[in-house]
């Protein structure tokens, strides 16, 4: 178990140098502290974001449990926007402009508004398809546990709606990159919409099994439990401050900057020729490594610990409970690890520790604006194809939206296969740079 | 004879320096072989090429017949080295490193606690046990990165420059440990500009200038290749008269050679003491003022400048 040693001795090394550690987890507290203050309830300023909304949605004729109804989800989406309060009760969280196309956009190139938001003609028909899709699901699934539980089932009296939509952009919204109350504003109309769809697919889940023959329902099913036929609120966004939406990203940012201090570490090695010592040593190159990405996957741990703390501490909103925290651990854990292949990368190409602390910076500070740990960023490819960005839209989900675990799933098996290949690419590029005789 | 380390036509060049060049030395088992040469000569190059740190432009280095560029487990746990540079783990005490290492050679814990204990009361550094490296004198990280290399109890211990930077009794208490390696039948490479040290403990002396080999031999013989006997150093009042003094020198019989060294005079012979009174005689006639004489026996320094120069090595 040599990359046990290895790892007890990074350990060791990491806790003894003070100053080091120090500024690896002060630097973002520093960060989350002025960002706090800048946007949070911290500074009482909340004050509603001026948008215009065009509601282009012709409505759709929605089909289940055997009736129909006609529906405009593109009108309720208005009315909840225009509803929607922060935790006082009393500011909205956005001011709705009316105006004409040309107006509007006159005012965004002014700055008179934050954004425009257009709902896209085929919004209801969108969400009649994800009711469909989630009607069958629940069906599906009732019938299924009711087959595992040995219960005779007859399918006659069950209707399924098909599925038939796929298409994709329900909601657009527009506005000037360079503007930071844009970046604010589109992210909470984003966290809106998730909420919105959210509460959609939970309404379409409980009608569902309200429909079903009883022997079909779950045992712990009441009938009369409370019925929602409007959506009326988006849970967790009732007290939304711009902070909310900022603080997984500098947690994350918190994160990547551990690429830095991985790199110094390891270019110190390379420098002083430690390196050399355990290379014409028995120890395997999976050893070195291995061993390394443990104590830092600790410290990446223990940084979203402490930037938790400190953004609940500023008035950060965390929703999710103890699963929240837990899941947030775990989406720290692995950007830790993706941060720790980075710094392979960065150290593979320094030639010494100070080389190593040009080069991070270089490399840490674009990646964190390519992930949007501060503003959104337009291009959400970039985004996405990064461990981080996958991190920080989990992160929101789990803690600022409080989304279950199994809802920001995807974005966690995407963020394991990138740190999986970023990592391989970090032991490649280190291995073939530093572990070989030159 | 069985030979532990062979290097075959070892080369390698340096982008602006031919560091080594056709090396052919072959190591036998159980033997100190001293490794010498002047500052830049390509020890250190030729040692990392030993070890399988550093790739030869050419050539090859077998260990036991092994290829080191094989790289086995079985092949890298045989060497031990100590590199020219300090290289510990600063944030670590004394003992950690040395368990470390050999935690890093797969030695089992109870053995490597012994066995840095040993090492550490052969080094004088039992006191500094738990000392972090970063708090040592430059002395004691030279006598732990020393130790270092032996954790993992090697057949074959590669020293580059061990005693650099020591005082007189570290040094001898250093130079005691090679001869207790040597005891127990380890083959050590050592490189040193002491050339006591060298001397002493050395069954053979390699000296390489750029990166040449120029010859292998027990240390006794190659003194006496350099001349037999004794050498006497002159200084005089007047530096000026030293080629003087020289001519007048190599007039006297029996004299092997004269030699200006520093504004000293080298003279070699045997018998010296034989000859002193014809020799003082000579120069006085010529009235040149002696101001200090010093007689010594023929050393491996000798050996070491008149195979080599005088001239500083700069590439
Ligand atoms: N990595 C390197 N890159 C370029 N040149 C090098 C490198 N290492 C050594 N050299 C050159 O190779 C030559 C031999 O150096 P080497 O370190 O082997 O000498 P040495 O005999 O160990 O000298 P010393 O007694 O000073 O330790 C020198 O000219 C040195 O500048
Ligand atoms: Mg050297």
């Amino acid at each position: 178990m040599k990359f046990l040693r290895v790892a007890i001795k990074g350990f060791k090394e990491t806790v003894r140098d003070k100053k080091g550690l120090a500024m690896l987890l002060l630097f973002p507290v520093a960060f989350m502290l002025v960002f706090g203050f800048a946007f949070g309830v911290g500074s009482g300023e909340n004050y509603p974001h001026q948008i215009v909304v065009f509601n282009d949605d012709i409505g759709a004729t929605i089909f289940y449990n055997n009736t129909s109804e006609s529906r405009n989800f593109g009108n309720d989406f208005v009315d909840l926007l225009k509803n929607m309060t922060y935790e006082d009760g009393e500011t909205h969280v956005f001011d709705i402009v009316s105006a004409s196309v040309e107006e509007a956009d006159d005012m965004l190139a002014k700055r008179h508004i934050h954004a425009i938001c257009t709902i896209q003609v085929n919004f209801s028909e969108a969400m009649g398809a994800l009711i469909n899709s989630t009607a069958r699901e629940t069906v599906a699934l009732a019938v299924g546990g009711a087959l595992l539980e040995g219960k005779n089932v007859t399918t006659q009296n069950l209707t399924l709606p098909a599925v038939d939509w796929n298409g994709t952009s329900l909601v657009v919204v527009e506005g000037d990159l360079g503007f930071v109350e844009f970046g604010t504003t589109q992210s909470i109309l984003r966290s809106v919409l998730d909420g919105f769809v959210q509460e959609v697919v939970s309404i379409t889940q409980e009608e569902t099994i309200r429909a079903l023959p009883s022997y079909l329902k779950p045992t712990d099913w009441e009938d009369d439990q409370f019925v929602t036929s409007q959506i009326q609120s988006v849970p967790g966004t009732e007290s939304f401050t711009a902070f909310d939406y900022i603080a997984p990203g500098i947690l994350v940012f918190g994160l990547l900057i551990i690429s830095g201090s991985v790199a110094s570490a390891l270019a110190r090695e390379v420098e002083r020729k430690n390196l050399e010592r355990l290379q014409i040593s028995t120890m395997r190159p999976f050893d070195l490594l291995f061993g390394t990405m443990i104590p830092w996957a600790v410290i990446a741990a223990t940084q979203v610990i402490i930037l938790l703390g400190v953004a609940i501490a500023i008035g950060f909103h965390w929703q999710g409970g103890l699963n929240g925290i837990l899941a947030a651990l775990l989406i720290g854990i692995i950007s830790g690890i993706s941060s720790v292949a980075l710094g392979l990368i960065i150290a593979a190409f320094s030639r010494s520790e100070s080389h190593a602390n040009t080069l991070g910076p270089l490399i840490w500070v674009p990646v964190s604006f390519l992930i949007g740990a501060f503003f959104t960023v337009r291009a959400p490819v970039l985004v996405d194809v990064l461990p981080w960005g996958q991190a920080i839209e989990a992160l929101r989900g789990v803690l600022t939206f409080g989304l279950s675990f199994n809802e920001v799933s995807m974005n966690i098996v995407w963020m394991i296969i990138q740190t999986i290949v970023i990592f391989a690419i970090g032991v490649l590029a280190f291995s073939r740079m530093r572990l070989k005789a030159q | 004879m069985d030979h532990v380390i062979e290097t075959v036509d070892l080369r390698k060049e340096f982008p602006d320096v031919l560091a080594v060049d056709g090396l052919n030395i072959k190591v036998r088992r159980g033997e100190v072989f001293g490794f010498l040469g002047p500052n830049g000569a390509g020890k250190t190059t030729a040692i990392r090429m030993m070890v399988g740190l550093l790739k030869p432009t050419s050539g090859s280095v077998l260990i036991d017949g092994e290829d080191v560029a094989s790289a086995t487990f079985e092949l890298k746990g045989k060497i031990g080295i100590c590199p020219q540079d300090i290289v510990l783990w600063e944030g670590l005490t004394a003992r950690e490193n040395l368990v470390f290492m050999a935690d890093m050679y797969g030695v089992p814990r109870a053995t490597s606690r012994t066995r840095a204990e040993s090492l550490l009361e052969e080094m004088g550094l039992t006191k500094k046990a738990k000392s972090f490296v970063r708090d040592l004198s430059g002395g004691m990280k030279r006598r732990l990165n020393v130790a270092m290399a032996l954790m993992h109890d090697p057949e074959i211990v590669v020293l580059d420059e061990p005693t650099a930077g020591l005082d007189p009794q570290s040094r001898v208490r250093v130079a005691d440990y090679i001869g207790k390696l040597s005891e127990a039948d380890k083959t050590v490479i050592l490189t040193t500009h002491l050339m006591e040290i060298a001397d002493k403990l050395s069954d053979r002396v390699a000296v390489i200038d750029h990166g040449k080999l120029l010859v292998v031999d027990p240390p006794e013989r190659l003194k006496d290749t350099v001349g037999t006997g004794d050498v006497l150093e002159i200084h005089l009042t007047d530096e000026n008269k030293v080629s003087d003094a020289i001519g007048a020198i190599e007039t006297v019989e029996g004299i092997d050679s004269a030699a200006p060294v520093d504004g000293v005079i080298a003279v070699r012979a045997l018998d010296m003491v034989g000859k002193l009174q014809r020799l003082f005689n000579t120069l006085e006639e010529r009235k040149i003022e002696i101001s200090n004489v010093s007689l010594r026996k023929n050393t491996l320094e000798d050996v070491f400048i008149t195979l080599t120069g005088r001239g500083l090595r700069e590439g």
